[in-house]
């Protein structure tokens, strides 16, 4: 019989590969890997304001990772240029937030747990606030499906065909923030962009079309939650990177099988 | 024939990007139903003003549409599509999301299949439709991106160097869809290096460096000294 931790460490991760998988679909469309990065590095300042001030630590996160993901945005639409952007705001947050966070008293031994994950420690609640973050992921990347692959394809004709692309980014900004705030504690921040990238890019070689390739990354991520745990209890690693390692495979099995159909 | 597509009248325009000045008080109109040019070096501001008239720039100044009767369907054909050329998304995939009628998750309807296969045809791509967009050359990406132009049939088609990356049949191809719209009264405003077709085919033309050069009629304005002039920047607003 499996313990209930793991039960819950599980269903955890699946809720998060989720959402990340067909999120990180439009990612890898879009080619916005480093901006996935940076959202999730923001996340530490998130939590550290979220610890000196008593709220909730998925809140904090939530609203720091929608205010950098806006601000790259908006200074990205006025011109500047987006890699040096992205470098100095994520590693200015994460170190921001590293900085703020060792202010906070009893916080400093807990800190790996937000930048690695904690998975094995979640609870009921978490639970629920994760499925909850993910359903409303899920049903905003369903809910705008077709205007967001549309606007994805080229913004101008997206808006030649009567539709915003600013409000289909925005769309996918909230859908980030949300995907971030949801996955601090199974991966943490230094890992989130990679439950975001490594599901999609292995579904990209074995998918046929883009809905199949949103979906095939969500059974991926899937299927590294439950392979990254089994490697955790096998030979007592780290969850969370367990789970992105197992992504890692993932991502050389479908390269390596693309690579033998070409051939 | 009475022109079916909108006079556009461009006042005062001016963009700035980063601190960059990218166009300064452009001033243009363009006849209802007629081909309109704008030419230039790059950098010129051409693209950004295509972008200005789509809504995406945030500009200065005033952009009008006068349409003869209700607004009609707006086209574009940009130069380059933007996304990761990995997207699993076969030439029928693009075309029938384009069309705004694929319901998320669900195969396009036959008779949206039927059309796209005879969009594909006119435009010599028969048989393609189930090749990877990313997996196209140019100029048969150039030959998808104007049969999503061209239907439904715009009244107003904007078009974005449309043969950078076509052979000359792609080129013949695009000509004759210019002679085909200009008789059924479509306004046309073409961005376009090749200024020997565009002496050719459009009934105006502008020169834009960040500013208006020079305008005038297509056959007669581009003469060797005003191009030589545009293209080497000594004419720079």
């Amino acid at each position: 019989m499996f313990d209930d931790f793991l039960i819950r460490a599980a269903l955890a991760g699946i809720g998060v590969a989720l959402a990340a998988g067909p999120l990180g679909a439009f990612v890898v469309w879009r080619r916005m890997a480093y901006f996935g990065d940076a959202t999730s590095h923001a996340a530490i300042l998130g939590v550290a304001l979220a610890l000196a001030s008593d709220l909730p630590v998925g809140l904090g996160t939530l609203a720091v990772a929608l205010l950098m993901a806006l601000t790259v945005s908006s200074l990205a639409a006025r011109g500047w240029a987006m890699d040096t952007t992205l470098g100095v705001l994520a590693h200015s947050a994460l170190a921001f937030g590293l900085v703020a966070v060792s202010f906070v008293p009893g916080v400093r031994t807990d800190l790996s747990a937000y930048l690695f994950g904690d998975i094995l420690a979640v609870s009921a609640a978490d639970l629920v606030f994760i499925w909850g973050g993910a359903a409303l992921v899920v049903a905003l990347l369903i809910w705008r499906w077709s205007a967001l692959l549309t606007s994805t394809l080229n913004e101008d004709l997206a808006h030649a065909s009567g539709l915003d692309p600013d409000r289909e980014r925005l769309i996918l900004t909230l859908a980030l923030a949300l995907t971030v705030a949801v996955a601090l504690k199974v991966v943490g921040a230094l890992l989130i962009a990679a439950m975001l990238i490594i599901p999609a890019a292995a579904a990209r070689g074995l998918a046929r079309t883009p809905e199949s390739m949103a979906v095939l990354a969500a059974l991926i991520g899937g299927a590294a939650t439950l392979g990254g745990l089994q490697l955790s209890l096998l030979y007592d690693t780290p969850a969370g990177p367990s789970i992105v390692a197992a992504a890692a495979l993932a991502f050389a099995a479908s390269a390596t099988l693309g690579k033998l159909r070409r051939t | 024939m009475s022109p079916r597509g909108p006079g556009i009248a461009l006042a005062g325009v001016g963009l700035s990007l980063g601190g960059t000045k990218v166009l300064a008080d452009v001033s243009l109109a363009v006849r209802p139903g007629s081909i309109h040019a704008i030419v230039g070096p790059n950098g010129g501001g051409k693209s950004s003003l295509l972008r200005c008239l789509l809504g995406q720039m945030p500009h200065r100044g005033r952009i009008v549409l006068d349409w003869p009767g209700e607004a009609g369907r707006i086209a574009y054909v940009p130069q380059a599509l933007q996304f990761d050329t990995g997207l699993p998304m076969t030439v029928r995939d693009f075309l029938a999301t384009l069309s705004g009628e694929r319901p998320a998750f669900l195969r396009p309807r036959p008779a949206t299949l039927a059309r796209i296969e005879a969009q594909l045809e006119h435009m010599g791509l028969a048989g393609k439709a189930d090749r990877r967009m990313g997996a196209l050359s140019g100029g048969e990406r150039q030959r998808v991106l104007l049969a999503q132009a061209l239907d439904p049939a715009p009244d107003l088609l904007i078009l974005d160097e449309p043969m950078a990356a076509l052979d000359e049949a792609g080129a013949r191809m695009i000509e004759a869809v210019l002679q085909e719209l200009r008789a059924q009264g479509v306004t046309v405003l073409w961005v376009e290096h090749d200024l020997a077709a565009v002496r050719r085919l459009a009934d105006r033309v502008t020169a834009l460096n960040r500013g208006v050069v020079f305008e005038g009629e297509a056959r007669s304005v581009l003469t060797p000294e005003r191009v030589l002039d545009l293209l080497s920047h000594r004419a720079a607003a």
